[in-house]
């Protein structure tokens, strides 16, 4: 089924089933990565739990790098998340104390600069309150959304009759989104949205 | 340009769906329109959004795919794990060191329970050994030290050790304290790394102060975002007051807990659960049973070999 890295690329770009599968096959197929990703942790100064951590955090940037096509394929598909789990690991490491590690991240081989742009905890709190509130319908139209389904294949999976009515849904899930999002200035500032005074000009 | 026109705009332009002349008319129009310039930063926050919800469901499936038991593909230069050495199917490894397991089942047969001899590698033993002691940082694609399996599951469990009956009088402490795994310092969160009450309370862990340990973790407020790591410290200490009861319900806290985010946490928090409840058998047999039970229909779970080891010395 995956031949090759490219094969497993195509699938984690896919259906959300086709994505599952790749970065399972991916994963089982890997699974010496975790341990791996753990003792480089625990060997650069870090714990167990950070390295579990780490590793966690580096699917998830793994997936992400992946499917908005951050991988130019100048490595293997492992180089390139073990060069993530890194990256991170010397991000988190640095934020924690001083920027002496700084260097670190030149001497880290592989894909260059794989994006490490991991959401705060403090920000993923406040946007999965707002994304659980949009309700289920609408978290399955903009999970789909997100992973670039065409609006004929949303469609088709949420049994809408059209592609138009299935961009209006999405359209309208946003505007939830965005409606629980403006509600509250203060929490716009922490999500790093700056107001202006006419607050008419929000889209909605 | 109106509302819709507006975000149609903004969204093409995050999807990358803009020819270049476009891109730098917008990215202009950001830079000097606050209107479009709100609507470029709340799309990017609902985008953000709609991460989280993919990251969310990724998560719950990354323990799945570290633990399934299913027939690997063709593999390429990946040796196997510490952590999956154990899973059947993998008896090529077993295979591959024939001789070390022979040689580990001698000893095993000759003194079962003589703590002078030989001990057997547990699969924690293993655990700690790899993480305390990592080898070489190597390419992900060749292998490590680490990775290299050195505790080798029974291949045969026909050729088990004939298992020894527990003492007169029924009680099974005896083995509870032999089963019983001990904290690991060195990976503990947090260790050597702060002043506060928990390194406190590592410290007088490590002195054998247990009643100070449960008083400093008293002190830490709850959220403070390293739940697993105090709740297994205290499960400990009490392990070794002897507060059996109160050591398994921290246990099975400790698994319920880690049970998304440390799945290796959660087998052992359950394994030493099973010995808190071994050291009160048979007062507590309904739930030793049970538990044990769950360890033994996992073939995959870390303890699953040792918990075969504790019913064989189970009283008849």
């Amino acid at each position: 089924m995956y031949r090759d890295d490219a094969s497993i690329i195509t699938g984690i770009r896919g259906t959300a089933e086709e994505r599952d599968a790749a970065l399972g096959f991916f994963f089982r197929q890997h699974r010496s990565l975790r341990a791996q990703v753990i003792a480089y942790v625990v060997k650069s100064g870090g714990t167990e739990h950070d390295g579990e951590d780490v590793f966690q955090d580096a699917v998830v940037l793994f997936d992400r790098n992946i499917r908005k096509g951050q991988f130019e394929q100048k490595s293997s598909l492992s180089t390139f998340f073990f060069s993530i789990a890194k990256f991170h690991w010397i991000g988190q490491r640095s934020r924690r104390k001083t920027t002496e590690e700084l260097a670190e991240r030149r001497e880290v081989e592989g894909e260059s600069g794989p994006e490490d742009a991991y959401i705060t905890e403090e920000r993923k709190n406040m946007l999965e309150k707002a994304i659980e509130q949009t309700g289920e319908k609408c978290r399955q139209l903009l999970s789909l959304y997100k992973l670039s389904y065409k609006m004929e294949e949303i469609a088709e999976i949420t049994g809408l009759s059209s592609a138009a009515m299935a961009k209006k849904a999405v359209y309208q899930c946003r505007l939830k989104l965005r409606a629980y999002l403006t509600q509250s200035p203060q929490m716009l500032r922490e999500l790093g949205v700056e107001m202006t005074e006419n607050p008419d000009s929000i889209t909605e | 340009m109106n509302n819709e026109e507006l975000y149609d705009k903004v969204e093409a332009y995050l999807k990358g769906n803009l020819s270049e002349e476009e891109k730098a008319a917008i990215e202009k129009e950001i830079q000097n329109n606050p209107e479009v310039a709100l609507e470029y930063q709340l799309q990017q926050v609902e985008l953000d959004a709609m991460e989280v919800l993919l990251e969310r469901d990724l998560r719950s499936k990354i323990p799945q795919w570290l633990d399934e038991d299913e027939p690997l593909p063709p593999p390429e230069n990946d040796p196997p794990t510490p952590s999956n050495t154990s899973r059947p199917g993998r008896l090529w490894i077993a295979a591959l060191l024939g001789a070390v397991v022979v040689l580990a089942i001698v000893a095993w047969r000759m003194d079962w329970f003589d703590e002078s001899a030989p001990t057997e590698q547990t699969p924690a033993d293993t655990e700690n050994s790899t993480q305390q002691t990592p080898g070489p940082i190597a390419a992900p694609d060749e292998p490590t030290e680490s990775e290299k399996p050195v505790d080798t599951p029974n291949p045969n469990p026909e050729v088990r050790p004939a298992p020894q009956r527990p003492p007169a009088g029924g009680g099974m402490m005896a083995y509870a304290d032999k089963f019983y795994k001990d904290l690991s310092f060195d990976n503990m969160r947090g260790a050597g790394q702060d002043q506060g009450p928990f390194s406190e309370a590592l410290n007088a862990y490590k002195n054998g102060q247990y009643p100070q340990v449960l008083k400093l973790l008293d002190t830490i407020p709850e959220g403070s975002g390293y739940a697993v790591r105090d709740l297994e410290l205290k499960a400990h200490a009490l392990y070794h007051l002897k507060k059996y009861k109160e050591s398994a319900a921290a246990f099975a806290a400790v698994a319920a807990v880690a049970a998304t985010k440390y799945p290796q946490f959660v087998e052992r928090a359950q394994w030493n659960q099973l010995v808190c409840y071994t050291a009160q058998y048979p007062a507590t047999k309904d739930a030793f049973d049970a538990l044990l039970a769950v360890l033994i229909a996992d073939s995959g779970h870390t303890y699953h070999e040792k918990a075969l080891e504790l019913q064989a010395r189970l009283p008849k």
